[in-house]
């Protein structure tokens, strides 16, 4: 998977690209320290470019949550598409994050 | 033209030059036999003429040398005497002359002759470049068809070995010229289901061949990789018509034996109709379903329907190309099916193939075939075999046209291979399921890393809660692959019927000792996906979800889920 940060709208975005897995965990791990400490409120994790997630992805991304949530800081997933959105929509995933 | 003159006499030379020169033709003389020789084989004239007998001269030999000399080629001569005799005439002509004048003579008798030894020259000439663009285009060919073979023999067998060389698979073929358009090729999938095609390109030589390219290569990869023939069909179709000319076909005979579950299907395309016969050369049973060859019709009219039957023991399927069918005796009469199907009868498996050749070539006599002709014949023995344990069949639940897939996967290959694109083949290669493959790949991913981690690898998800255990977990797991020696994975997809209605079994199953069945299940019941605060027990809670039926076997290291086709759901038990 390829992982990058950057800074949009005022706003810290995660974009992963690829197989989103538990091989990935290392790289996502490393942008979640990143954003972390980022000062801007809100964070968002762009899914526009990852062909699949699986359960430990989930995982992961209930890790970034928590870390937010500790830092005061809201995440959403963005632009979620095909089975991804499918495994988002399953794992009930919208009571916990904000879809956009 | 360029002529030379072997005169004896400086008078006679001077005689018949002047003129000749006066019609714009080049003349030298010579004066006797051996300096004539000694120029001829310099200057290559177009004509000769000479004295018949002069000092130094003997016109008769010296035409026989000269046409030694020139041969093949014809080289004109005409030989001049001092008088007309009958007898030199004869001698002159015998000796390879083209004409014979005698003293005194006109010089318009002599003008009209070199006129029409001028045109035979040129008509010799024209013949010669012919003959010249005609081998060049004949070494040309050859050297194609030498690279066409290479490339062919090349692709039948990609990885160096003859993959013909399936012991369940007897072939004989006679060509019609140096290249036909006859192929065989022979593949095994993983499960070990045997997949022969018999292919027959329009026409012959260099074109037919080129036209079998595309077809060859996506036979053995998408075999290696488990598909199921109607699906390599169609994509062989669909090969087809994407690289050769719209007017090009491809007529195939595709057959899958599969062993285990004792069934044979196949799928025809302008081939003649194979047939299985039992052991003892009885029972023949007709394939007559017929398709269009490929290249025919588009993706969207192409039908990949398979013709199915059983087989017990000592069963063999017969396929030939129509050029066997319709091989020619002296009196035109065709060896023809019933031909075949005569000289089959009562036959024994091991002396079938030799009395196939004997009756053809009885048949054939001296005549050489117009068109290839190919036989093939595939031993079908059901296996008697503990594996099928692993895949209880339900009573029923197999109908033409379903299809499974089945994957064995042991320590070695489980420590090296990524098996991310492996499932993601398998998921995408269910024609039904193309939509929903991101579905069936995430349940197989998921049956597989339990699998995996927990059955083979035996790690424990409490490591993950501890900090920075995520990290320790994928270190362990590295490690435990790398050393891994033994341990096997087994993944069955497959498609099922019942009540009229299409589902999706996947089983996976793991060499490792399972775990507390009824635990796991309760924790299942009670969990919502999105309340578990644990970095891990996604996965199964992910597949329950997703899935109709979610079961494991009894110690827990098999599990099994039911996934419907269709939206109308109440799955099988």
């Amino acid at each position: 998977m390829k992982t990058s940060v950057s800074n949009r709208d005022g706003k810290s975005v995660i974009v992963l690209q690829g197989r989103f897995d538990f091989n990935a965990h290392r790289e996502f791990r490393e942008a979640v320290d990143q954003v972390v400490k980022d000062a801007a409120h809100d964070i968002h994790v762009d899914l526009a470019g990852v062909d699949y997630l699986d359960s430990s992805a989930l995982g992961m991304l209930l890790m970034l949550r928590d870390r937010a949530k500790g830092a005061s800081k809201e995440v959403a997933l963005a632009n979620a598409r095909g089975s991804v959105k499918q495994v988002i929509d399953i794992a009930n995933f919208g009571k916990l994050f904000a879809l956009v | 033209m360029k002529i030379l003159l072997v005169a004896g006499h400086a008078a006679d030379a001077a005689l018949f030059s002047r003129p000749l020169q006066k019609l714009g033709h080049a003349v030298t003389v010579i004066e006797n036999d051996r300096a004539a020789l000694a120029y001829y084989e310099d200057a290559l004239p177009d004509l000769v003429i000479s004295d018949a007998a002069a000092p130094g001269i003997d016109g008769f030999a010296l035409t026989q040398a000269l046409q030694q000399r020139a041969s093949p080629r014809w080289q004109p001569v005409i030989i001049i005497a001092a008088e007309f005799d009958e007898a030199l005439q004869t001698r002159a002509i015998e000796a390879g002359a083209d004409a014979f004048f005698s003293k005194p003579m006109a010089i318009s008798g002599l003008a009209a002759r070199l006129d029409i030894l001028s045109r035979l020259l040129k008509i010799q000439e024209d013949a010669a470049a012919r003959l010249t663009q005609l081998s060049r285009y004949l070494a040309a060919e050859e050297e194609d068809l030498r690279i066409a073979r290479h490339l062919i023999e090349h692709q039948m067998s990609p990885d160096g070995a003859s993959q013909r060389d399936d012991p369940a698979v007897q072939t004989w073929q006679r060509s019609c010229n140096r290249l036909g358009g006859d192929m065989v090729a022979v593949s095994r999938a993983p499960s070990g289901v045997l997949h022969v095609m018999l292919a027959d390109a329009s026409g012959s030589g260099l074109a037919a061949y080129v036209s079998l390219l595309p077809i060859i290569t996506p036979f053995h990869r998408m075999t290696e990789k488990g598909f199921p023939l109607a699906t390599i069909v169609r994509e062989l179709n669909h090969k087809v018509r994407q690289a050769l000319p719209g007017d090009r076909r491809v007529a195939v005979q595709l057959v899958a034996v599969d062993t285990r579950e004792g069934i044979v299907s196949v799928w025809n395309g302008g081939m003649p109709g194979a047939f299985m016969l039992d052991g003892f050369g009885q029972d023949f049973r007709e394939f007559s379903g017929h398709h269009a060859p490929l290249g025919t019709l588009d993706d969207a009219a192409f039908q990949d329907h398979l013709e199915q039957h059983s087989f017990t023991r000592g069963e063999q399927l017969v396929m030939v190309s129509d050029g066997l069918l319709e091989a020619g005796n002296v009196a035109g009469v065709r060896f023809g099916a019933q031909g075949l199907i005569d000289t089959l009868v009562g036959l024994p498996r091991s002396q079938r193939r030799g009395e196939v050749i004997a009756a053809l070539e009885a048949h054939l006599g001296d005549l050489h075939p117009d068109d290839d002709m190919t036989l093939v014949l595939v031993d079908c023995e059901k296996e008697a075999t503990a594996q099928t344990a692993f895949l209880p069949r339900l009573a029923g639940m197999r109908h033409a046209g379903n299809w499974r897939f089945e994957l064995q996967l042991d320590a070695n290959e489980l420590g090296h291979l990524d098996v991310v694109p492996l499932l993601l083949d398998v998921a995408g290669q269910f024609h039904t399921m193309r939509e929903r493959s991101g579905e069936l790949f995430l349940i197989l991913s998921e049956l597989f890393n339990n699998a995996l981690d927990h059955g083979v690898l035996q790690l424990d998800s409490q490591l993950k809660l501890l900090p920075d255990g995520m990290e320790a977990w994928l270190q362990l797991r590295g490690e435990r692959l790398a050393q891994l020696e033994e341990g096997e994975i087994g993944l069955v997809v497959e498609q099922i019927v019942e009540a009229g209605r299409a589902w999706l079994r996947i089983r996976c199953r793991d060499s490792g000792p399972g775990f507390d069945v009824r635990a796991t299940h309760e924790k299942l019941e009670q969990q919502t996906l999105a309340a578990n605060p644990l970095p891990f027990g996604r996965g199964l809670a992910l597949v329950r979800s997703m899935a109709q039926r979610l079961d494991f076997s009894a110690n827990g290291n098999e599990v099994t889920v039911v996934l419907a086709l269709d939206d109308r759901a109440t799955p099988p038990a």
